[in-house]
């Protein structure tokens, strides 16, 4: 394996069994995420495209090892990906910023204890109610909240306000793989902006890899260095983002390419 | 038939005391006629769905009160004309969703989670005309027919049985079946993916066109507007900054708010290189941008300086085509017609 590999994704699947109905005996089978392979490198913005349901978030989730896997093997700097195996820190190392903002974040408690908590548990910094709003506080300034908020409970921000705070969790214990599902889908296009700038300079200073799941293509161009296109479980094609926006491969692909032009040019191609 | 609203004022009082107040809606004018799509763009928590929710008088109780204005409506299909501010109770309670009806970005606060659609439909229509089950029960079914659902199949499915796209054509379905002549959609696409984001867009466009029905159009999005509004309201913190023709806007913006958020954006400006930053405008809207004196925009703005002290109003382009309520306007004291916000 070529050492400047982060991820390597390798044959994996994940299938789940449900019932039609509470009466049918015949387990039927969704193929969630089906033999998807790829490589992610490090220091590299790999963005994961598609529509609503073709298993962008069975996807990470496995990487997460949040759900079993049906079958495949993950690697993470070469070694296999095995959250059991504590002495990895894996936990700490890949992180994930969710896509909804509202159930991540505990509403019993004071946004800087939410904050501080995975660097608290990570031992970056003390369980003293002083360094943690400290710590809070610097992590305020970098996703653009004012640090008076620290002491406020997350009924009181709005879902801008949340987002930025699951953001400011997520990066506070530096991982070296992030993973971000649609991560400002959700956000204003001035703190999308934001939110995109610092992701790209985090980036830069840090060495970190992103995967970036997204269904929104403008996103794709601005940031991804490679693009990997699924649908219905399976990778449809996976290329350089210049050459994807230049000369999709896929049928699919190129329908994905029409709805960005339908948003980005005037009205009259609606 | 023509929606307007001139010089509408909400207050909102949160705090305990009255200094706590602001105008989470200030002054505002804007018009929509019939068959055309007018945007209010702005970010969240500048006051679009305490705007939206205002004009039906729907904005929340005991918090906020609508302090001045009036909001003319005449819609020629159901015979009215009227003043919705002047309006007595039960002639708003006929207003709303027959003369103007509303959809929101999340189709499950709307939809009732226990309901058979096609059972909520017909219920809507039921109360508001009398008319057989049986009569009303078809219309529902060729509404949903309409929006691309099987109205016979779906008739009796239950909204988790529905993907986002699906429930939010049947809030479509439920808005539009009393043929309105005005539709308010705060956020319709906003919790969609891009893909169903276009149906519903491409939809609401179809829908315009066919019925002539007037559409608001709420979102966050200049993208959005841009693919489906004839007009844009750049809308900040209460206050309209700038209105016109939606591509005049974004090939010439005035205001450097729409400056700002323009820059802002992945591919909407036309200089606009991947992988360079993004402009980043700086700070955050607070409620303290909400009050009256400067201009609400002063604390974020590149071009600030003491003459935005005083809050100049919204100015008509001198050279405007159509000028006074159709036209290009803009409320920012830097601005002069010719040279751009210098
Ligand atoms: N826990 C689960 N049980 C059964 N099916 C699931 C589960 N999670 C996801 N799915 C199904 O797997 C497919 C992929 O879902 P998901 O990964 O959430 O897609 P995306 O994130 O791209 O929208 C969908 O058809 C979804 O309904
Ligand atoms: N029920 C309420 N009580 C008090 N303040 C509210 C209420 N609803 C909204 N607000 C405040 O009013 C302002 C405008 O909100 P809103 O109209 O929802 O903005 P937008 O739709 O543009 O995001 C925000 O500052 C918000 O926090
Ligand atoms: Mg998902
Ligand atoms: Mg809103």
């Amino acid at each position: 394996m070529e050492n400047n590999v982060i991820l390597s994704v390798s044959g994996v699947s994940k299938h789940y069994k449900y019932y039609k109905t509470l009466f049918d005996i015949r387990k039927n089978v969704i193929k969630a995420v089906d033999g998807v392979s790829f490589d992610v490198y490090k220091n590299e913005i790999f963005a994961v495209v598609g529509e609503t349901g073709c298993g962008k978030s069975t996807l990470s989730k496995l990487i997460l090892g949040l759900t079993e896997k049906t079958s495949g093997k993950i690697y993470f700097k070469g070694e296999l990906l095995d959250y059991k195996n504590k002495k990895n820190d894996f936990r700490k190392k890949i992180q994930i910023l969710f896509q909804d903002p509202y159930s991540s974040l505990n509403p019993k408690k004071k946004i800087y204890k939410i904050i501080s908590y995975p660097a608290v548990r990570n031992g970056i910094i003390k369980n003293k109610k002083k360094d943690r709003i400290e710590f809070a506080a610097e992590q305020l300034k970098v996703v653009g909240l004012p640090e008076t908020i620290a002491l406020n409970y997350p009924h009181m921000l709005s879902g801008g306000q949340r987002q930025r705070i699951g953001i400011a969790r997520c990066l506070s214990v530096r991982p070296e793989l992030l993973i971000l599902d649609e991560p400002v889908s959700a956000l204003d296009v001035s703190v999308s902006a934001q939110i995109l700038n610092l992701l790209m300079d985090l980036k830069n200073e840090t060495g970190m890899s992103y995967i970036f799941i997204t269904h929104d293509l403008k996103l794709v161009r601005h940031l991804a260095d490679r693009v990997c296109v699924m649908y219905g479980g399976k990778i449809m094609e996976i290329a350089e983002t210049d050459d994807f926006f230049k000369n999709p491969s896929h049928p699919y692909s190129k329908s994905l390419l029409e709805s960005m032009s339908f948003l980005t040019s005037t009205r009259r191609n609606l | 038939m023509a929606l307007e609203i001139n010089n509408l004022t909400v207050e909102l009082c949160a705090g305990k005391d009255e200094s706590g107040c602001i105008n989470v809606v200030d002054s505002l004018f804007l018009s929509v006629k019939e068959g055309e799509v007018v945007s209010i763009v702005g970010e969240s928590g500048s006051g679009k769905s305490f705007l939206g929710l205002s004009i039906l008088k729907l904005n929340p109780q005991g918090v906020s009160r609508i302090v001045s204005g009036e909001i003319k409506i005449s819609c020629k299909s159901q015979n009215v004309e009227a003043d919705i501010l002047k309006l007595k109770p039960d002639e708003l309670t006929d207003v709303r969703g027959k003369i103007i009806s509303m959809i929101f970005q999340d189709p499950n606060t709307s939809l009732n989670p226990v309901m058979k659609i096609g059972e909520q439909i017909t219920e809507a229509i039921l109360t508001h005309k009398k008319i057989s089950k049986k009569e009303a029960k078809d219309i529902a079914v060729k509404y949903l027919n309409y929006m691309n659902i099987d109205g016979l199949a779906r008739f009796n499915s239950y909204p988790y049985e529905l993907s986002g796209g699906m429930r939010q054509r049947v809030m479509i379905a439920m808005a539009m079946v009393l043929n309105p002549c005005f539709l308010i959609a705060d956020e319709p696409t906003t919790a969609l993916d891009v893909t169903t984001s276009l149906q519903v867009l491409k939809l609401i466009k179809e829908i315009k066109e066919k019925s002539g029905v007037g559409i608001i159009f709420i979102t966050h999005d200049l993208t959005v507007a841009r693919s489906i509004s004839d007009r844009t309201y750049v809308f900040y913190a209460g206050q309209v900054m700038e209105s016109g023709n939606t591509e005049d806007i974004i090939n010439n913006p005035a205001h450097p708010y729409t400056i700002s958020l323009i820059k802002s954006i992945p591919s909407l400006s036309p200089d606009y290189v991947p992988k360079q930053k993004l402009f980043n405008i700086s700070g955050y809207l607070t409620k303290d941008d909400f009050k009256n004196g400067k201009c609400r925009f002063y604390s974020r703005c590149f071009k600030r300086d003491d003459g935005c002290l005083n809050d100049i109003g919204l100015r008509n382009f001198p050279d405007s085509e159509n000028g006074g309520k159709y036209g290009r306007a803009v409320r920012c004291i830097k601005f002069n017609s010719r040279g751009g916000a210098k």
